[in-house]
């Protein structure tokens, strides 16, 4: 007897509620009859998010929770990067068996990021009562305050290892949805709690190393770095990262692909050694001189610059696959089900490597386990002695068996 | 960080030729993936989808994609990509 059972159903029809039903139909003939109990949902933003909602919720009723958010650029599969000129749509069902409960809490992310994540956390543990603590979280949220959301999720379950990713879209424009009970939300988290007699875990993963630059943070906001040892984050930012993002440094702009092998890291001490918190510089504003960033940076805290390669972005995949695998303690076989966040600006960067990759090392180390990919604009994960953490640049996996 | 509203296909009234990110997509889509389109989109922060045939680009936009396509492409690729992009 299998803790869950779960199913993919992916599709590119243009189509959105054709492309819906088809990605359902698909899903629904690999349960064996079982009625789902979530529908972990996904699409491209080609697709409306209402429109796809409205399909979703038409075609599962009103039994089965759908929880997901929209990928950036495809969905990602054991088939590869699944991408189409209008767009994607994957669903994974997944039906629990004896002993083994799946539930879902969702809410608006309202000014303190931090009661919402509590709130939602906490809607959780009503709906699993007696079940004690959640087996690990499956996390969606949309792109702002995940730092916050897993501090007040962990006020809830201190212990809970929480995986996910952050909701996108293709031109980080805000167009981003998260699919919630409700319906989709621009400004939302979602969560699937796995509890009871099952084992559910996983690995965050990002392959990069110190290059030997670093830095003190002398003034930030949030998300956005003003500056670095008194000099403006800019200025510094393009020393580190060398003359390719020398326009940008004068001018101001994206620097995305450039900085996606290039991020920024604050060292952190986990039980198997450093673990660097990987941050990615997205935009550079001038006259300001100050660098959007996907993730927090404080006053006062060191940033490293990092640096990786194309290839290490694709190793990465076994590398994740092998640490959750042993994580969990699942072996390969045992594996129910799968989710793999990767990080939209890596996929990006990667490009055609990456289909190849996920067909290369997928089929070898989880065959036939259900995967659904998600690129997404930050990845959420469990790093042992440091707790839960968001970070960029990275790839998250999610092991359920 | 800081985010900002969707860049739809900019235009310019009485432009004279229309059409060439139209053009550049559908020459990208023959050429690679459908994927190479979603990657261009991502680094240059235009719905290049959008852009239909009678579309009217600005340079600046024009230039946007123009910087991106390094990043997505070989520079042989890209010069090709670029040619189509800057035909009349």
């Amino acid at each position: 007897m299998s803790a869950i059972t779960a199913s993919i159903g992916t599709s590119l029809n243009p189509d959105t509620r054709e492309a819906v039903h088809d990605a359902l139909e698909r899903a629904r003939a690999g349960l064996a009859g079982k009625a789902p109990a979530v529908a972990v949902v996904t699409t491209t933003v080609d697709h409306p998010a209402k429109t796809s909602f409205a399909a979703f919720r038409e075609g599962l009723g009103s039994n089965v929770a759908i929880h997901g958010a929209t990928t950036s650029l495809g969905v990602l599969g054991h088939g590869g990067v699944i991408a189409g000129p209008d767009g994607s749509v994957g669903v994974m069902l997944l039906a629990a068996d004896e002993g083994a409960h799946l539930f879902t809490a969702s809410g608006a992310i309202g000014a303190n990021a931090r009661d919402s994540g509590r709130d939602a956390a906490r809607q959780l543990s009503v709906r699993a009562k007696g079940l004690g603590d959640p087996r690990a979280i499956l996390l969606h949220a949309s792109p702002g305050k995940e730092e916050e959301l897993l501090v007040g999720i962990a006020e809830v379950f201190p212990h809970a290892p929480v995986f996910g990713g952050s909701a996108a879209d293709h031109a980080i424009a805000g167009e981003w949805s998260v699919f919630t009970e409700e319906g989709p939300q621009g400004n939302a988290l979602s969560m699937v709690g796995f509890f009871g007699d099952l084992r559910a875990g996983g690995a965050l993963v990002a392959p990069f190393e110190p290059s030997g630059s670093e830095g003190r943070v002398t003034a930030a906001d949030d998300r956005v770095l003003a500056s670095v040892d008194g000099r403006p984050a800019a200025d510094v930012l393009g020393e580190w990262v060398g003359g390719a993002i020398d326009f940008q440094v004068r001018e101001g702009g994206n620097v995305l692909a450039q900085t996606a092998l290039r991020p920024l890291g604050k060292r952190r001490r986990g039980s198997d050694g450093d673990h660097f918190v990987t941050i990615h510089p997205a935009q550079i504003k001038r006259p300001a001189g100050t660098v959007d960033l996907f993730a927090r940076t404080e006053t006062g805290e060191t940033l490293c610059a990092m640096r990786g390669t194309r290839e290490g972005l694709i190793e990465a995949i076994p590398r994740v696959v092998a640490d959750a695998l042993a994580t969990t303690g699942l072996k390969k076989d045992e594996v129910r089900a799968a989710i793999l966040i990767y990080c939209a600006g890596c996929a990006g960067s990667v490009g055609a490597l990456l289909d190849e990759g996920l067909k290369r090392h997928l089929g070898a180390q989880l065959p036939g386990t259900p995967l659904l990919g998600f690129c997404t604009f930050g990845e959420q994960g469990h790093v042992p002695g440091l707790g839960n953490v968001h970070q960029d640049l990275s790839l998250s996996l999610l092991l359920v068996g | 960080m800081v985010l900002k509203r969707p860049d739809g296909p900019a235009t310019v009234e009485g432009s004279d030729a229309p059409g060439r990110v139209h053009r550049l997509v559908g020459y990208l889509e023959e050429q690679h993936t459908p994927f190479v389109i979603s990657r261009l989109i991502m680094m240059c922060g235009v719905q290049v989808r959008k852009c239909t045939p009678l579309t009217s680009e600005d340079e600046t936009t024009l230039r946007r994609i123009e910087a991106a396509l390094p990043t997505i492409l070989t520079p042989e690729q890209t010069a090709a990509a670029i040619e189509v992009l800057r035909r009349r």
